[in-house]
């Protein structure tokens, strides 16, 4: 006989981590002895692994253009001369060398081409305002200035979090060039590159880097085609050691 | 002057959509059900409140768009072929077609609920908001919620054919 006391409603907050003291107690004490009771919770946990993880999948999928397109499109032109891809594909792609690309720095995505030249104004117009708010965001102008390589900074804006992961850093000929990852704390992220100009940073360059199974998020290698373009164009040396970083952060990038 | 929530848009898109794919199941009406929620909550952002949940936001957005709008575009009962779909997605289609398979069966299970038990379900076990944070979205009573989902998810179960579900009757709790 099941415990009387024990409705669906007390069970299914029960296994969500809902129930209130007085109901983990109850239900606790009757599962001790009610195994078709505990039948019933398993039903409601596995229902949820079940749809977590499928559904998951769609959340990893690449989101197609036309959303990021209508999000960003029409936005205010932040003048900054960025480039950026729609979404990263997790298909390895080849490392191609665009001698052109530094100053367009075009980016491949998903085996488009998307050249500051040919695409709509619109999508241009998207890209800037993308960039200018990723420039914009306080948190990340910071983390550009202080942290060091390899660095995590809480992300914070609006509500929402995140992370920054600060990941390599290069002396170009157009100045200093950082490479980085934003993250929410779900299921996607950017990664990019932002390069000193004036007395702040300027983002170039920005690529979607969705969540991987595993939960990690995309290497830097999802971006690197962009970057590593962006980054030939402006003659950049190799990434600067830890010591190098370091000075700079002192110096302030000058 | 309130934040401009472009990019945090543009960051939520994924989980707009596999939310939106959870109401519509067919991937171009989900795609056009995140695109209107959007527009939406860009025309309305003046309306979300700067430190409140932005995900919830959209979601009640999307939730209201689906039911009062976009769901009568769906015949129901029409079988669409999700698994087709995947032309948009590019080569993230060549992912496994086991995964995408599984994804189906699931979704038509979630398809077979009541339009109100779905989205319960979805929001907690998908979206993971707190049970008060779904009775905020949908605007329902917390109690609502409870039985919604534990209904919801014991009738998923029996679809899915998971252990003794079919045979086991409501135990008490709210209608």
């Amino acid at each position: 006989m099941n415990a009387p006391a024990i409705t669906d409603e007390m069970l299914v907050a029960f296994a969500d981590g809902e129930a209130d003291e007085a109901t983990i107690d109850a239900v606790a004490k009757a599962l001790e002895t009610d195994e078709a009771l505990a039948q019933r919770l398993d039903l409601f946990v596995t229902t949820r692994q079940i749809l977590k993880t499928e559904l998951d999948s769609v959340a990893r999928e690449t989101v197609p253009d036309r959303l990021t397109r209508f999000v960003m499109g029409g936005a205010p032109n932040a003048g900054a001369r960025p480039a950026i891809a729609g979404a990263a594909t997790p298909k390895p792609r080849r490392r191609i060398a665009l001698p052109m690309a530094a100053a367009l720095a075009g980016i491949v995505a998903g085996g488009l081409g998307y050249w500051a030249g040919t695409t709509s104004p619109q999508w241009r117009a998207g890209a800037a305002a993308m960039a200018g708010l990723a420039a914009a965001d306080p948190a990340l102008a910071q983390a550009l200035a202080n942290a060091p390589d390899g660095d995590r900074r809480a992300w914070r804006a609006a509500g929402h979090s995140g992370e920054i992961e600060l990941r390599q850093s290069f002396r170009t000929e157009r100045g200093f060039c950082r490479s980085f990852g934003v993250s929410e704390s779900m299921d996607t992220g950017w990664g990019g590159l932002a390069c000193r100009q004036g007395a702040g940073w300027s983002t170039q360059v920005v690529v979607a880097e969705p969540r991987m199974a595993d939960g990690a998020f995309r290497p830097a290698s999802g971006s690197g085609a962009a970057i590593d373009a962006f980054l030939g164009g402006a003659r950049a040396g190799d990434a600067l050691d830890a010591a190098a970083v370091r000075e700079q952060i002192a110096k302030g990038w000058r | 002057m309130g934040v401009d929530i472009r990019l945090q848009l543009v960051t939520m898109l994924p989980r707009l959509r596999r939310f939106a794919v959870s109401l519509a199941r067919d991937r171009d009406l989900a795609d056009d059900l995140v695109q209107a929620t959007c527009e939406r909550a860009l025309r309305a952002q003046a309306g979300w409140q700067p430190g409140t949940r932005l995900d919830s936001w959209l979601y009640r957005i999307m939730q209201n768009l689906w039911i009062d709008d976009m769901r009568k575009r769906t015949s129901h009962g029409d079988e669409v072929a999700i698994e087709d779909r995947h032309d948009l997605v590019g080569e993230e289609g060549a992912r496994s077609a086991e995964a995408r398979l599984a994804a189906a069966e699931v979704l038509r299970a979630l398809d077979a609920l009541p339009d109100e038990q779905r989205s319960v379900v979805t929001l907690v076990c998908v979206e993971d908001l707190s049970y008060r944070e779904v009775a905020k979205v949908l605007e329902i009573p917390l109690g609502t919620v409870m039985s919604r989902l534990s209904r919801g998810r014991l009738a998923l179960a029996r679809q899915l054919g998971l252990g003794e579900a079919g045979r086991m009757p409501a135990m008490g709790g709210m209608s």
